[in-house]
């Protein structure tokens, strides 16, 4: 079988076929395992691999599509797996495929899967949590204990990831109608997987997008959970992919001013130029020895921050939000600095708190007390997690507890 | 409260992707840069760490294309 293959129509009543697959062995181990072209088999025995491991693919089960991938993009979860075989953490306990950012075409349909066909554009979201415990309930499948998520090696045996000519995926799991308009499908509304039928696929739309909009799905999720309000002003530290679309999904959530941060002049100015933010300033690379240097450059960043300039050349100021996205200690306390602005006396009280050099939970939440609504994202384990504050002490007590 | 992942945010994702909003990015340009096939993909895992390419241009999103099935 070479990677040119055309699967069958009738691909059900087959057996199990075997797929090409990258499989991270060890840091930087990658290989790739299964059917092999003939120009790719002799020409890069770095990536072959000599075990003759299979990937065996059965055809996919009554309510799952088979998926060619096309495009999955690198997270930097993948980066760490990569780097390290590890992800903070979490250990790989067995070989993995990496990838979870990904789109591709179906090419094989469950038997009871009436509303997708062979050729069709999907994105996949590619967490698969239990669907019965209390939060899937609720409809907050993401903090499932049962999550499966591929590429992730929290699960054990993995639940592999994208990076592989083929997979089986649940159909509830497939969105497609990011290449056309529609509804998409969630796991609590399984009357829609009967019914619905979303547009032909525009032709001329890329496979990029479905990759994107996982990213993006992090990015709308902070926004939620932050209850941007309309015409507030936001700001975000780290112009990467995950800040970049924190900014533009703040814009898109109501945000009347967005500035982004970042210690890379192009970052910052690809944001500004391309729409992502409104106004964007960069950040001095400073690093402090002591507490007292570390929160004297915060409170240089913070101030820099309300120096920036905003859209008609007035001083941003004061902020409503700040998004965390850099995972850098400097930026994170600057980040408790610049809301603070507006309350003077809560600044002063930091003065006092403890040591913001070990910023987590208890910290921040001495600071969150005394502030109206406060966020910060940081990276954990290579995850993105973010963390709202609110004004009164219940909300936080309860909101604290939660992912 | 803190946020892990997400849920139920693709049909946001998917209106804000094509949004017909003229103050909205093109989303696009996050893809900075592609390897074909998974024969690409070492050198893709390497790209990916950087913050700028050989030519200088910035490394926003890395993705890996697959062939034509």
């Amino acid at each position: 079988m070479s990677l040119g293959l055309v699967e069958p129509p009738n691909i059900q009543m087959a057996g199990p076929s075997s797929v090409q697959a990258l499989v991270l062995h060890g840091e930087k181990d990658l290989r790739i395992v299964g059917p092999l072209s003939g120009t790719e088999d002799s020409l890069r025995a770095r990536l072959i691999e000599k075990s003759k491991e299979s990937r065996p693919l059965p055809p996919p089960a009554a309510t799952e599509l088979q998926i060619a991938i096309r495009c999955t993009g690198l997270c930097g979860s993948d980066l760490h797996y990569y780097h390290h075989y590890r992800n903070g953490d979490i250990l790989v306990k067995e070989p993995l495929i990496l990838g979870h950012e990904c789109a591709g075409v179906v090419v094989a349909v469950g038997a009871e899967v009436t509303d997708f066909e062979i050729g069709e554009k999907v994105a996949l979201e590619v967490g698969q949590p239990c669907g019965d415990c209390d939060r899937c309930r609720e409809g907050r499948y993401n903090i499932c204990k049962g999550m499966r998520f591929r590429s992730s090696a929290k699960s054990f045996p993995h639940y592999q990831g994208t990076l592989q000519g083929r997979i089986n995926h649940p159909a509830a799991w497939c969105h497609k109608s990011v290449f056309s308009f529609g509804h998409s499908l969630s796991l609590f509304e399984p009357s829609m997987l009967r019914h619905y039928r979303a547009p032909r696929l525009p032709k001329n739309v890329s496979l990029d997008l479905g990759a994107i909009l996982e990213p993006l799905a992090v990015a709308i999720h902070a926004a939620r959970r932050a209850q941007i309000a309309l015409n507030s002003t936001v700001l975000v530290f780290g112009a990467g992919a995950v800040g970049l679309l924190c900014a533009a999904t703040a814009k898109a959530s109501g945000s009347s001013h967005v500035t982004i941060a970042d210690i890379d002049k192009g970052r910052v100015s690809f944001a500004t130029r391309n729409k992502f933010a409104h106004a964007g300033f960069v950040v001095p690379m400073k690093r402090g020895q002591t507490i007292d240097e570390k929160l004297e450059i915060a409170k240089d960043i913070a101030a820099l921050a309300a120096r920036a300039e905003g859209a008609q050349g007035e001083p941003v100021g004061e902020v409503d939000l700040v998004f965390e996205c850099t995972g850098v200690e400097s930026c994170l306390q600057a980040a408790i600095y610049v809301p603070l602005l507006r309350f003077l006396c809560h600044k002063q009280a930091a003065d006092h708190c403890s040591p913001l050099d070990q910023v987590g939970e208890s910290c921040s939440l001495a600071w969150a007390r005394q502030s109206r609504l406060f966020l910060y994202q940081r990276r954990r384990c290579g995850r993105w997690i973010s963390w709202v504050f609110s004004d009164t002490r219940t909300r936080i007590r309860k909101e604290s507890i939660s992912f | 409260m803190g946020v892990f992942r997400y849920a139920n945010t693709y049909q946001e994702g998917i209106d804000i992707l094509l949004s017909k909003r003229r103050d909205m990015p093109d989303f696009g340009k996050l893809v900075t840069h592609r390897y074909k096939g998974l024969k690409g993909a070492q050198e893709a895992f390497e790209m990916a760490r950087r913050t700028t390419d050989d030519e200088g241009r910035l490394v926003l999103k890395v993705v890996i294309e697959m062939d034509e099935v």
